[in-house]
C-alpha cells in the first residue's frame, strides 16, 4: 500500500480537475438550456494499488457522479481520469476492452443489480464473455473460482437471483465484479441497503479480498463508520467539490473543515453517554444548479467570515497528507 | 425517565400473522411492552423481524386480507384497540395515536399542495371553518420549524426536499395532539445532518406535549440518542428489553450482543469486525426452541429444544435466554 | 441515505454455508388457473387444427334443397346439420369449425408481425432515447390517431381482398400500441442497476438490448399479445362483415355474421352462432390475458 506523499510509481488512478455539468433544459419543442447542474466541480485525487479511497458526503455532493465518471457511464465536461497514465475516456477498441476488465463496480441495491432473467453464472461471466476470448470451460472454472472467493456454494451458479437474499445477492454482484480479475472496483454504497448484521460480513469480505489480491477500491458511502473501517484515505465532498482529504485516521481524529465536523457530529455514536457536541447545521443543502458563491458551504457555516462568500478557498496541505479547502487555515 | 409517569400504551402478548400462499407468516409472535407518557421506546431489529408489523398492528393497519391479529391486546389508555370496530379505529388514528413512515415521497400526495393536505388532515380533527383551518395549518408548519410557512403552504411535495417533507409529515401526525406517536424509520431516507435536525425537532415536540413515542429503527446511534428504553426484536419476538444505558453497557441477549458488536464505530478503528454468520429463520417456518440458536455462539442443546422464558436481568431489564442468571426482580 | 426496505423476507435464501436450494413450493397454485378460459382457448386451437377431421361436412359444399335448415334441437332440424344450414345449404357447424382456422391464422399472423414490429420499435426507442425516441414516438402518435377500420378498409380496397391484406392491415394498426407500452417498460428497466453494470462489463448497446432489456419486457409483451387477440379477431370479423375481409367461399366468422344479418328474423342461427363464437373466444382471451398479467406481477414480490 502506498503511503500518501511517497514518491512512487504512477498511482493506479489519477483524477485531474474532473468536472461534470448537466444542462438543465426547458421547453417542449425546442429545448433551451437555462442552467447547469454542477454535479462535480473540479476535483482531483489519486488511488494507489491495493488502496481504498473513501468518498463521503450527503445527497447532491457529487460522489455518485464521480463514481460514474470513473466507470465511463458519464463523459466529463472537463478534466481527466487516468488509469495507469492513460485517459480513460479516450480509449477505444482493444484498449477499451482491457479497461473494462480492469475496472469493475458493485452498486447499492442488491435487488436491482442482477438481471432476474439470467442465471447467476451468466451474470458473473459477462465481463469475460464480452472482453476476453475465454473458452466456455475456462469461464465456468472462473465462475466457480469467484463464487468460492465470495463464500457462495458452487450450486449457486445455476440458480436465478430471486432465490437469494440481499446479502447473498451482493456477494453475487461482487463475484461478477471479480470475474475479470480487476485492479479497481468502484463500490457505490455497497452495504447500505443490507441488514446491519450482514453488513459486517460483506465488509470483512471486501477487506479480505483486498488483502489477498491486488485490489483497489473507490468506496462511495455516506456512513462514516463504514468508511473508517475500510478506507485508507478519505475525501469529503460538498456540492461537487472536495473540501477535505486525508488519511482516514488523520481525518477522523482531527477533522478540520467545518462541514466535516458537522458531518461527524451528526453521525450518532452508538453510546448513550457519548458527549453531544451538536453542530446542528441550519438550512438545507443548496441546489447544485445555483451553488453559493465563494466557498459553497458559507451560508451554513458557523465560522463563516467575510471573504468566504467571495473567494473559493484553495486546497491547502495543513498536515502530512491532510488537505483542507477552508479560509480558516 | 420518571417511572411514575402513567402508562399510555400497553401491548400484551400480541400475535399478528400473515396468511400467504407459502404458509402462515408469524410476523408478530408474542410481543409485549409498555409505553409511558413522555417516554421513547426504541424497537430495534433487522428487516423481517416484525418491528414494522408491530407498529402497524397497534394501529390496526395490517395489510388485508392476509394480515390478522390473532391474539393479544393493545391497550391505549386502558381501551383495547384490537376489539374496536373500523369506524372506532378511524377516530383513534391521527387523533390519539399517529404514525410517521420512512419514505417522505410516498407519505404525501404529489398532486395536492401541502397546504391542502394539512388542511385536509386538520379538517378531520377540528370543526373550524376554512380560514381558521388555514391558520392552524400555518401554525402546524411553524411548530415543525418550517420557515416562511405562508409560502410553503402553496408548494407541492416535489418542490420540497426530503427533510422538509418529513417535517410536513410530522406536522400532520401531531396536528391532532396524539398521545402516542409511532415513528417507523423516519430518518432512514434523510441525509445525516438533516436527520439530526429532525430528531432534535421530535425531541422538542415530545418535551412540549408529553408525547409517548415508539421509535422503530435499526440504527443504534439513533437509539442511543433518542430512546429511554429499548426492545430488541428477532424473528417476531422481543428477545431483550431494558433501559437504554443498561442495554448498551451490558447487553444480555447473545443477539443483542452480537448485533452491537457487528456495527462499525465511527469513534474508533478496529482491525476486524465480528459478524453474525447465517440469517434469521424464515417467518413461515420457525424452528422449535430459541430462534437465534442456529447462529448463537453460546448455544447448547436446551436452547434448541425449548424456547427460553423471558427473565429479569436487572432493574426493568429482561432477556429471553437460557444463559442468563435471573436477578431478583426489582422494579 | 439508504432505503432499508422492510420486506417480509419469507426466507428463500439462507446463509452461504447452509442450503441455498431450499425453496418452499407454493400451494394452491393449480386451483388458481383460469380453467374456463384455458378450456375455450384449447378447444379453439384443437378445432382449428383438426378441422378436416372433425367437421361433419365440407364448409363450401352447397346443397340447395337443404337450405336454411334450423339447428338440430329445433323443429325442422336434423342431426345431419347440428347447427343448421345457411342460405346456400352449407353446414353451419362445419363453417364455424373452418372459420376457427381463419380467425386463428389471421390473429397469429397479425399479432406476430405487429407485435414483433412494435416490440422492436419500443425497445430501440426506449433504450436509445433522445432524438430517435422523439421521432419514433411521433410516428407512433400519428399511427394511433388513424381511425382503425377506415385504414383497414383503405388497405383492403387498394391491395385487394385476402389473408395477406388483412394481416398487413392489422399489423399496421397494432404495432403502435405495442411500441408505446413496451417503450414504457423499457424506460423502467433501463434505470435498473444491472443495465448500468452491463455497460461497466463492456457490453455493447445491442447486447444490452438483446440480453438485458428484451427478456425483462417479455412479460409485458406477452400480456399485450393475449389482450390483443380479442381485438384482432374482432377487427378481422369486422372487415369481413364489411366485405373487405376474407373473400368467399372461405368461411370466416365475420363473414357469416354479415351474411346472416338479413335473415335475423327468420334464420337467427346464421348470425347468432358465429357471433356467439366470436364473443366466447374474445372473452376467453381477455380473461386469460388479465389472469396472466396478475399472475406475472405479484410473483415478483414476496408476500
Amino acid at each position: 500500500m502506498l503511503e500518501s506523499g511517497a514518491i512512487a510509481a504512477e498511482p493506479l488512478i489519477r483524477v485531474e480537475n474532473l468536472t461534470k455539468h448537466f444542462p438543465v433544459t426547458r421547453g417542449l419543442l425546442i429545448a433551451r438550456t437555462t442552467g447547469q447542474v454542477k454535479a462535480v466541480d473540479g476535483i482531483s485525487f489519486t488511488i494507489g494499488r491495493q488502496e481504498t479511497l473513501g468518498l463521503v458526503g450527503e445527497s447532491g455532493c457529487g460522489k455518485t457522479t464521480t463514481s460514474r465518471l470513473l466507470l465511463r457511464l458519464e463523459r466529463p465536461t472537463a478534466g481527466r481520469v487516468l488509469l495507469d497514465g492513460q485517459d480513460v475516456h479516450a480509449l477505444t477498441g482493444a484498449d477499451l476492452s482491457k479497461y473494462h476488465t480492469r475496472v469493475q463496480a458493485v452498486f447499492q441495491d442488491p435487488w436491482s443489480s442482477l438481471n432476474p432473467r439470467l442465471r447467476v453464472r451468466d451474470t458473473i461471466a459477462e465481463a469475460l464473455v464480452v472482453n476476453r476470448r475465454v473458452s466456455k470451460a475456462g469461464r465456468l472454472e472462473r465462475v466457480e473460482e469467484v463464487l468460492h472467493q465470495v463464500g457462495l456454494p458452487l450450486a449457486a451458479a445455476s440458480r436465478y437471483p430471486h432465490e437469494f437474499s440481499g446479502g447473498q445477492r451482493q456477494r453475487i454482484a461482487l463475484a461478477s465484479a471479480l470475474a475479470s480479475d480487476p485492479e479497481l472496483i468502484v463500490l457505490d454504497e455497497p452495504v447500505s441497503a443490507l441488514d446491519v448484521s450482514i453488513r459486517a460480513q460483506i465488509m470483512n469480505l471486501l477487506k479480505d479480498l483486498q488483502a489477498r489480491q491486488q485490489l483497489s477500491y473507490l468506496l462511495v458511502a455516506h456512513n462514516l463508520a463504514t468508511v473508517r473501517y475500510i478506507a485508507h484515505r478519505t475525501a469529503v465532498m460538498y456540492l461537487g467539490r472536495i473540501v477535505e482529504h486525508a488519511d482516514t485516521e488523520s481525518l477522523y481524529r482531527n477533522p478540520l473543515h467545518p462541514y466535516t465536523k458537522a458531518l461527524f457530529a451528526a453521525a450518532l455514536p452508538a453510546d448513550p453517554d457519548a458527549p453531544r457536541d451538536d453542530m446542528i447545521l441550519s438550512g438545507e443543502v443548496p441546489s447544485p444548479i445555483d451553488p453559493p458563491s465563494g466557498c459553497h458551504f458559507h451560508p451554513r457555516c458557523p465560522f463563516a467570515m467575510e471573504q468566504c462568500s467571495r473567494v473559493e478557498p484553495a486546497l491547502k496541505a495543513v498536515a502530512a497528507g491532510h488537505v483542507v479547502s477552508c479560509h480558516l487555515y | 425517565m420518571n417511572a411514575a409517569a402513567p402508562v399510555v400504551l400497553e401491548v400484551k402478548d400480541l400475535h399478528a400473522y400473515l396468511y400467504t400462499r407459502w404458509g402462515v407468516v408469524r410476523a408478530v409472535d408474542g410481543v409485549s411492552f409498555a409505553l409511558r407518557e413522555g417516554e421513547t421506546l426504541g424497537l430495534v431489529g433487522e428487516s423481517g423481524c416484525g418491528k414494522t408489523m408491530t407498529g402497524l398492528s397497534v394501529l390496526r393497519l395490517l395489510p388485508e386480507p392476509a394480515g390478522r391479529i390473532v391474539r393479544g391486546q393493545v391497550l391505549l389508555q386502558g381501551e383495547d384497540l384490537v376489539t374496536k370496530s373500523e369506524s372506532e379505529m378511524r377516530r383513534v388514528r391521527g387523533r390519539r395515536i399517529s404514525m410517521i413512515l420512512q419514505d417522505p415521497q410516498t407519505s404525501l400526495n404529489p398532486v395536492f399542495t401541502i397546504g391542502d393536505q394539512l388542511v385536509e388532515a386538520l379538517r378531520m380533527l377540528y370543526a373550524d371553518a376554512a380560514p381558521a383551518l388555514l391558520h392552524r395549518a400555518e401554525e402546524a408548519l411553524r411548530s415543525v420549524k418550517v420557515a416562511a410557512p405562508e409560502q410553503r403552504m402553496r408548494a407541492y411535495p416535489h418542490q420540497m426536499s426530503g427533510g422538509m417533507k418529513q417535517r410536513v409529515v410530522g406536522a400532520i401526525a401531531v396536528a391532532g395532539e396524539p398521545r402516542v406517536l409511532i415513528a417507523d424509520e423516519p430518518t432512514t431516507a434523510l441525509d445525516v445532518t438533516i436527520q439530526l435536525q429532525y430528531l432534535t425537532l421530535l425531541k422538542e415536540i415530545q418535551a412540549r406535549t408529553r408525547l409517548a413515542m415508539l421509535f422503530i429503527t435499526h440504527d443504534f446511534g439513533i437509539v442511543a440518542r433518542m430512546c429511554d428504553r429499548v426492545a430488541v426484536m428477532y424473528a417476531g419476538r422481543i428477545v431483550e428489553s431494558g433501559p437504554t444505558r443498561a442495554l448498551f453497557r451490558a447487553p444480555r441477549h447473545p443477539y443483542t450482543e452480537a448485533l452491537m458488536a457487528s456495527v462499525p464505530r465511527m469513534e474508533a478503528s478496529v482491525e476486524r469486525l465480528p459478524s453474525i454468520e447465517g440469517q434469521p429463520p424464515p417467518l413461515h417456518d420457525l424452528p422449535v426452541g430459541c430462534r437465534f440458536a442456529p447462529r448463537c455462539r453460546y448455544v447448547d442443546d436446551r436452547c434448541r429444544r425449548e424456547y427460553p422464558p423471558t427473565l429479569p436481568v436487572g432493574p426493568a431489564h429482561e432477556a429471553a435466554c437460557w444463559r442468563v442468571e435471573p436477578s431478583p426482580p426489582s422494579r | 441515505m439508504a432505503r432499508v426496505e422492510e420486506r417480509i423476507d419469507v426466507g428463500f435464501g439462507s446463509s452461504p454455508s447452509a442450503d441455498v436450494l431450499a425453496r418452499p413450493r407454493s400451494r394452491g397454485d393449480l386451483a388458481r388457473l383460469p380453467w374456463a378460459s384455458l378450456f375455450i382457448i384449447t378447444l379453439l386451437i384443437l378445432v382449428a387444427v383438426l378441422a378436416p377431421l372433425i367437421a361433419p361436412h365440407s364448409p363450401t359444399e352447397q346443397s340447395l334443397p337443404d337450405k336454411l335448415r334450423p339447428p338440430a334441437w329445433q323443429e325442422g332440424g336434423s342431426t345431419k346439420h347440428l347447427l343448421g344450414t345457411d342460405v346456400l345449404g352449407r353446414d353451419v357447424l362445419s363453417r364455424i369449425i373452418y372459420g376457427a382456422r381463419v380467425s386463428l391464422i389471421v390473429a397469429a399472423a397479425a399479432l406476430l408481425a405487429g407485435g414483433g414490429v412494435g416490440l422492436m420499435v419500443g425497445i430501440v426507442s426506449g433504450y436509445l432515447g433522445g432524438r430517435v425516441d422523439s421521432f419514433l414516438m411521433r410516428v407512433v402518435d400519428a399511427t394511433l390517431t388513424f381511425p382503425t377500420i377506415l385504414i383497414a378498409l383503405l388497405l383492403a380496397v387498394s391491395m385487394g381482398q385476402g389473408l395477406q391484406t388483412i394481416a398487413i392491415a392489422i399489423t399496421v394498426l397494432i404495432w403502435a400500441r405495442f411500441a408505446r407500452v413496451v417503450r414504457g417498460d423499457v424506460l423502467a428497466v433501463k434505470t435498473r442497476d444491472f443495465v448500468a453494470l452491463a455497460r461497466v462489463h463492456g457490453c455493447s448497446h445491442l447486447r444490452i438490448m438483446a440480453i438485458h432489456i428484451v427478456p425483462n419486457v417479455l412479460n409485458t409483451f406477452m400480456v399485450l399479445l393475449t389482450l390483443h387477440i380479442g381485438f384482432v379477431i374482432i377487427v378481422e370479423a369486422s372487415l369481413s362483415f364489411l366485405g373487405a375481409g376474407i373473400p368467399p367461399p372461405t368461411p370466416s366468422w365475420g363473414q357469416m355474421v354479415a351474411d346472416g344479418r338479413s335473415h335475423i328474423a327468420s334464420a337467427w342461427w346464421l348470425a347468432v352462432v358465429p357471433g356467439a363464437a366470436i364473443m366466447l373466444v374474445v372473452l376467453a382471451f381477455n380473461l386469460f390475458g388479465d389472469w396472466l398479467r396478475d399472475w406475472l406481477d405479484p410473483r415478483l414480490r414476496q408476500v
